[in-house]
């Protein structure tokens, strides 16, 4: 019922969710901007993940949604294996969310179907997504983060991301914590070393 | 769509059933369930291929004949339910078929313009070769109803009563008169405090029973569903599709699936 899924399945399923839309609306055209686990893994990243998170759109329209539960009950999948769940924690942030540029940068656009369009999201947006879902304990993002090897640079445009929307205390230890187990300084990164 | 000859038996009988003079038993309600009026226009609609030029002239010549007893909210309703897509093909359906023939109501039910319709002349000449709905009400319980109490959802409710061993809930009826569950619950208190239904829905003094629906507000939506899986090349995907379809009232739509296995 929950599977983890491979790029290979990932696009199954996705192509699964085009057929539906072809035949059900035909002549709607829909892209979805997906993050996290899913565009690793669409990146050419060894990594399966359990669902397809979706930032764009910030609410998956009535079609898309009603064609991914079909989908979903045509593979045995969870119900909510194409999620909107990134968009729904930054719209429910601390501080409102302004994505920064290169969150309209894709690394790559792959064409589902005549009616359905995945933009995988770029790899500094991926960095600071993962750099912000990640604590000093949580697995799965340290490896994500650890497979990106990112630079110096595209540490500190992600911690500037991090800190942006959420400058607390505890979030900068987290974040510290996880710079160091990186490998990196934390210290030349943060707003507390600057 | 392409209809089964069983599928396009059952809906031939079903407009027998309802008056249309058709070489074609009419259905038998009380084998094969209630045939829904306006469920049974739509479900036609969505089934062009099983209809011929003279069946589609007698539709809308049927239209015209009983048109005080068809419930057009309904039908609007029953087509809001579809998906948008398969809701313009029945409607293009409709204009290729000459209705709303004339008529201005039928038009909005069908999202129509009233304008179209160039059979008007061949529809108006079938008029005549119409069973009357006196006649009509020995075989199609929902028009009994209607000649009854009105065409309004009472008069449905009351129709619904006489399915055999059926226990509603409140959402189920709502689904198949195609209105809010809040109209249903009234019309359910209304029935309960005059005395017709007892505490649990049923009637206190039954008459006819019916074994179910043979055409019901459930069979457009299943016939659509159909016509996806049918579309889809992905035969896991084209199951899913088919296993959304709740064939409990609708006997016309399960007669596509039978047939499409």
């Amino acid at each position: 019922m929950n599977e983890r899924m491979a790029a290979e399945a990932i696009l199954d399923h996705l192509g699964a969710l085009a057929e539906w839309l072809r035949v059900r609306a035909p002549g709607e055209r829909h892209d979805l901007y997906v993050v996290g686990g899913a565009a690793l893994a669409l990146s050419g990243f060894s990594r399966a993940t359990y669902d397809v998170d979706v930032l764009r759109p910030a609410t998956l329209p009535p079609n898309v949604r009603e064609g991914a539960r079909v989908v979903a009950r045509s593979r045995n999948l969870a119900s909510a294996w194409l999620e909107t769940g990134p968009a729904e924690i930054f719209r429910r942030a601390v501080r409102p969310v302004r994505f920064p540029n290169y969150f309209f940068e894709t690394s790559r656009v792959i064409e589902v179907g005549s009616s359905l369009t995945v933009e995988v999201a770029g790899r500094q947006a991926l960095l600071s997504l993962k750099l912000y879902a990640a604590g000093p304990s949580t697995g799965k993002h340290l490896d994500d983060l650890r497979a990106l090897a990112p630079n110096d640079n595209e540490i500190r445009e992600a911690v500037r991301f991090v800190q942006e929307i959420d400058g607390s205390e505890s979030r900068l230890r987290d974040l510290e914590a996880v710079i160091a187990v990186l490998g990196f300084d934390p210290h030349k990164f943060t707003e507390r070393a600057r | 769509m392409k209809a089964s000859a069983k599928t396009e038996r059952l809906l031939r009988g079903c407009w027998a059933t309802l008056g249309l003079p058709l070489p074609e038993k009419p259905v038998e309600e009380s084998a094969f369930g209630i045939v829904d009026p306006e469920a049974l226009i739509v479900s036609t609609l969505l089934l062009p291929g099983a209809i011929d030029a003279r069946m589609s002239e007698s539709i809308g010549a049927w239209c015209r004949v009983f048109g005080r007893l068809i419930h057009y909210q309904r039908m609007s309703a029953i087509i809001g339910r579809i998906p948008e897509a398969s809701s313009l093909a029945a409607r293009e359906t409709a204009r290729r078929m000459g209705l709303p023939g004339g008529s201005s109501r039928l038009a909005a039910a069908l999202g129509i313009p009233s304008t179209t319709g160039s059979k008007r002349a061949e529809i108006e000449a079938r008029k005549g070769r119409i069973r009357s709905p006196g006649e009509t009400a020995a075989l199609s319980t929902f028009v009994r109803g209607r000649l009854l109490f009105g065409t309004g959802y009472r008069a449905d409710l009351v129709s619904l009563t006489s399915i055999r061993r059926h226990v509603f809930g409140g959402p189920e009826l709502a689904r198949l008169l195609a209105t809010s569950p809040s109209t249903v619950s009234r019309l359910l208190s209304d029935l309960v405090g005059c005395g017709f239904l007892d505490r649990r829905g049923r009637p206190r003094a039954p008459g006819d029973e019916f074994p179910g629906l043979a055409v019901s507000a459930d069979s457009p939506a299943n016939i659509v569903a159909i016509s996806d899986a049918q579309q889809v090349r992905d035969k896991a995907l084209a199951r899913a599709i088919e296993g959304e379809c709740d064939f409990e009232w609708d006997r016309l739509g399960e007669t596509l699936v039978s047939s499409g296995r």
